[in-house]
């Protein structure tokens, strides 16, 4: 046995050279399909993960299309227990809606309690889950809103809104968007535009008070200067500028007119008793002053005031009031107006337009103007 | 007796590199697959704060309720809600797909209340470690 084992030995010792290379090379091949191995992991690791992303991505990209608006006033057809919810589908994608929110966001003490803090409303598709306000299950039905679709009405049954509280309404979608509203709809809205906090407006029309924003020409001047105090006995030319708050464009009516009340000032120039009225009708805007009056036509030259955004009004008009007349019914060029009393003036501003082709009525608060003899020193 | 000696040599070598790369390779694998798989479940958790609504104890403003869903493909756990930087742990239990967690918060925990009015910063964290920041107004 040793004989055979010392053989075994000698032969190997005497083998061919370059066994070592040969072990070397196998282990260097085995370390290379370890690596090889090891890259291929690591692809199909990445792969997979990628893949994720990229779902999780465009998921996300639907969500982000997203883009419901509810329709003014937000909520119609109150009957019963039930009323509607007019939704506009701004996106890209067909949107579910999965659950309403409804909280009464009425001052605290007032009636009623339904949907207050944590009592709140939680209306499901369907015929509900929950009895949100006493009457019976809270659902909502047409959940479902095609992308494009105008005017799409929600049916939700179990509970009502127009009970006089004010309301806050989140709609979820089933992609974790939430779109709101809140009715009754804000009062200034006509649109929802963010301009509130300016002043004077009960409507669409609203006049940002600066220096500048009530203007005046006379005799041949073109550049109007603020109308604050005024020559009396003077025919003249307004310049107000307004905005427009709604997201409709709208266009202003001939009718359209400043209206001036003397009051008397006992401590001002004036003296005895005033008892005028006038009326400042709008004119062209192509009417630079009481010389140049152009007639206003509503349905050739009207003014257009554009829609506002969701950031505020997209600038603003100058609207000029100058003529005796509504329009052309006194002749072109209308006859001119002027104040007769050194006494100062309350204006009211009676505005008419058209917006979504339906006449409004709106009046701006007024201002107050002096008229003097003694302008432009008006003390 | 060269050839055996650098035979020997060879072997020993590859085999300390044999053995060096397979724990190397491994760890790599190791760690690299559990953060592929960890991000992938992650990454597919969408949290949605849908509604936040703040009620009061008697006259003191201090309750908030939260309503999280899951608009994600995988089921979360929400770990922590933060209001205003402070924290409020949570254990309500998973979170499966498309449905809401109802998460009742009370203020005072945290020596916090709320004010009419207020901007009121609310950050929900699953325990996979998605955070979502809302504000909402008290």
């Amino acid at each position: 046995m040793g004989v055979l084992a010392m053989g075994i030995y000698r032969r190997f010792v005497h083998a061919k050279k370059g066994m070592s290379t040969v072990f070397g090379g196998l282990f260097f091949v085995i370390l290379i399909l370890m690596g090889f191995n090891l890259m291929t992991w690591n692809f199909l690791q990445y792969d997979a993960y990628s893949g994720v992303v990229t779902s999780m991505s465009q998921r996300d990209q639907l969500s982000t299309s997203e883009n419901i608006q509810a329709v003014p006033p937000g909520a119609t057809g109150f009957a019963g227990n039930s009323f509607n919810i007019t939704l506009t589908n701004l996106g890209g994608v067909t949107t579910t809606l999965t659950r309403i929110y409804i909280q009464n966001v009425s001052p605290t003490g007032t009636l009623p309690l339904q949907c207050r803090g944590a009592g709140l409303c939680t209306v499901d598709p369907g015929s509900g889950t929950t009895n949100c306000a006493g009457n019976g299950n809270c659902g909502f039905t047409g959940a479902n809103i095609r992308p494009g679709e105008n005017n799409h009405v929600m049916k939700v049954t179990g509970l009502t809104i127009n009970d006089g509280s004010g309301y806050q309404v989140i709609m979820s979608s089933t992609r974790g968007r939430q779109f709101s509203f809140f009715y009754p709809w804000p009062v200034n809205g006509f649109g929802g535009s963010n301009s509130n906090a300016t002043n004077t407006a009960h409507g669409a029309l609203d006049v940002k008070f600066d220096i500048n924003s009530f203007n005046f020409t006379r005799g041949s001047q073109t550049v109007s200067v603020p109308g604050w105090t005024v020559p009396y006995a003077t025919p003249l030319v307004y310049w107000v500028k307004v905005v427009n708050n709604a997201l409709n464009p709208i266009s202003i009516s001939q009718y359209t007119s400043l209206y001036f009340v003397c009051y008397q000032d006992r401590f001002g120039s004036g003296s005895g008793t005033c008892n005028e009225t006038d009326l400042n009708y709008v004119v062209d805007n192509q009417t630079m002053n009481p010389n140049t009056l152009v007639a206003y036509n509503d349905v050739s030259r009207p003014y257009i005031l554009p829609a506002a955004t969701a950031t505020g009004p997209t600038g603003s008009t100058v609207i000029k009031f100058g003529s005796f007349c509504p329009g052309s019914t006194c002749g072109n060029p209308p006859p001119n107006q002027d104040v007769d009393f050194p006494t100062p003036y309350l204006v009211f501003m009676g505005f008419f337009y058209k917006m979504n082709g339906q006449i409004v009525g709106q009046t701006i608060s007024f201002v107050a103007v002096r008229a003097c003899t003694t302008y432009p020193s008006c003390p | 007796m060269a050839n055996l000696t650098m035979l020997i040599i060879v072997v020993s070598l590859s085999g300390l590199l044999f053995v060096w790369a397979t724990s190397s390779f491994g760890a790599y694998t190791g760690g690299a697959g559990y953060w592929f798989t960890s991000r992938s479940i992650a990454n597919q958790e969408r949290v949605s704060v849908e509604a936040v609504y703040f009620g009061s104890t008697g006259s003191v403003n201090n309750l908030v309720t939260l309503y999280v869903r899951n608009v994600g493909t995988t089921p979360f756990s929400i770990a922590s809600v933060y209001v205003n930087a402070t924290l409020y742990n949570w254990s309500g239990g998973s979170v499966p797909v498309n449905q809401v967690q109802q998460i009742p918060l009370n203020l005072s925990t945290g020596g916090q209340s709320w004010a009419k009015g207020d901007l009121q910063n609310i950050r929900v964290a699953t325990i996979r470690g998605t955070i979502v920041t809302t504000t909402w107004v008290s």
